[in-house]
């Protein structure tokens, strides 16, 4: 094994981390596994961008595969994320603009994305009640959902894209499979993990509603899945300041996953 | 083998066989997978819309899968992909998926002023063919195939309209990963239901000579569902 391909959103970029690049579990990971570590977590980012970043990175290194461990941190379903075409990014404020540029490069944003990922891609946090991410905010009046109730991104109901998600992985778990690459599956925060996102009026998820309550996990085969999920591991009083795992939990959570891959995959 | 499951848009669900208003037009007896279940013998299920985008065809494919795991062993699936263009977003308004062809809503959506609405924002807004459609229509392609490798199901792909010529043959990253064994007439000239219909001249009722455009007609779903039965012989 050469490579450690990890992805997810900001759990696995090592947000509110003081040196992400230096303290995030996939370094330590990847020095247990004796591999590069390739990690291409971005704060924010849906299931959607997850699983089409992994296929990039499948039909561009298709001489790498059978060397490569993919990490993958599930995310919360109901982010999403949608293109913005040039005409109509055009339209939004051009301070808007370069803050989004600007917010990548500012916090950990691999170096090899491209210009197109930064400009044209936009990702959603919870649904159409939420908010913009990497925006670094609410969302904007043109975000919202009109007074017609035209919802701009696109999001279904949670149980939707729970669905969503779990055709991803049995995409990827498939792939996997039938190619013999290893790889491994955990979520970055139970549905619960949404709380600190949540207002006070919004209602919490209960345990039928995870996406573990969905008859499409069913075809998923589970025993790749590490049940136990990063944010609940590191508990309230081991967080950064902005709400994720701390430099400690990174380096246990690394130990974790580590005798997790051995579990499955053996030595 | 028991079942025959086929997922596709028009070109598979037997749309501009029959002209009869009084019922609809879609010819479920003669259509080519009426036909090609009578010959292997087994049970037809035919799940294809007309108008339905490859989004659709996969996701309602999978959610078959969900409700009918014991049935996966005797099922032979024949998917029968649609324009690469066509994709599905979410109607929060509607609660539920609204299909898009060639940047409109389709058939019976079509009336549907929020419907149009929401597609219309979509389109002007976020459409991007190369980034967002053709990729993640590649990208379900290998998913499908892959899903019913790695669980040893039968199944066989093929174009209703030109996915090979114009996607996959352009995309050569991707063609590496795609499997042409299990692809009906995957390297032929004739590699698709719409070039067959037109080879044989066998055209439905709303074919238009001015504009070069419709539905294969009787003779086009015999002769594709006798192709289709060979090619499954032979797999």
């Amino acid at each position: 094994m050469k490579y450690l391909y990890t992805i997810g959103c900001s759990y696995s970029e090592g947000h509110g981390l003081d040196d992400p690049e230096k303290e995030r579990y996939s370094k330590f990971l990847a020095e247990k596994l004796g591999c590069e570590d390739l990690n291409r977590a971005l704060g924010g980012a849906s299931n959607q961008r997850i699983f089409r970043k992994i296929f990039e990175y499948i039909v561009d290194n298709p001489d790498k595969l059978t060397e490569t461990m993919f990490v993958i941190q599930v995310t919360y379903p109901l982010r999403n994320e949608v293109t913005i075409n040039s005409a109509y990014s055009n339209f939004i404020v051009e301070d808007e603009q370069k803050k989004l540029v600007y917010t990548g490069e500012d916090s950990g944003v691999p170096t090899e994305l491209s210009s197109n990922e930064r400009d044209y891609w936009v990702h959603s946090q919870v649904g159409n009640e939420g908010k913009i991410t990497r925006w670094g905010g609410a969302w904007e009046e043109w975000q919202k959902p009109d007074s017609e109730g035209r919802n701009l991104m696109y999001i279904p109901k949670e149980e939707t894209m729970q669905d969503v998600t779990w055709r991803w992985l049995i995409s990827l778990q498939s792939f996997f499979k039938l190619n013999n690459i290893k790889y491994i599956f955990f979520q970055g925060s139970s549905d619960y993990g949404l709380e600190h996102h949540l207002d006070a009026n919004q209602s919490y998820i209960r345990d039928d509603q995870t996406i573990w309550s969905r008859p499409i996990h069913k075809l998923c085969d589970t025993k790749y899945f590490y049940t136990e999920t990063f944010y609940q591991y590191a508990g309230e009083d081991r967080l950064t300041k902005c709400k994720h795992p701390n430099a400690e939990v990174q380096v246990e959570w690394a130990d974790k996953l580590y005798n997790f891959i051995k579990e499955v995959y053996g030595d | 083998m028991k079942y025959l499951y086929v997922n596709g848009c028009s070109m598979s669900d037997g749309t501009c066989l029959v002209d009869d208003p009084t019922v609809d037009d879609i010819g479920y007896d003669i259509r080519w997978s009426k036909l090609l279940s009578d010959k292997l013998g087994v049970k037809e299920i035919n799940e294809g819309e007309h108008g339905g985008s490859n989004d659709r065809i996969v996701r309602m494919t999978i959610d078959w899968c969900v409700n009918n795991k014991d049935k996966l062993t005797d099922t032979i699936f024949v998917v029968c992909w649609t324009c690469p263009d066509r994709f599905e977003i979410w109607s929060e308004y509607y609660k539920r998926y609204i299909q898009i062809s060639t940047g409109h809503t389709t058939h019976d959506d079509v009336d549907l002023g929020m419907a149009n609405k929401l597609v219309k924002s979509f389109i002007i807004n976020h459409f991007n063919l190369s980034e967002r459609i053709k990729k993640h229509f590649i990208n379900n392609v290998i998913f499908l195939q892959s899903f019913f490798k790695s669980n040893n199901i039968k199944y066989i792909f093929c174009d209703g309209e030109p996915v090979i010529d114009n996607l996959v043959g352009k995309y050569k990253k991707y063609k590496f990963f795609i499997d042409g064994e299990n692809w009906w007439n995957y390297n032929d000239k004739i590699n698709c239901f719409d070039k067959l219909a037109r080879e044989l001249n066998s055209f439905g009722i709303d074919w238009s000579p001015e504009d070069n455009h419709g539905h294969p007609g009787v003779e086009a779903h015999k002769y594709f569902a006798n192709e289709l039965y060979k090619f499954i012989e032979k797999e």
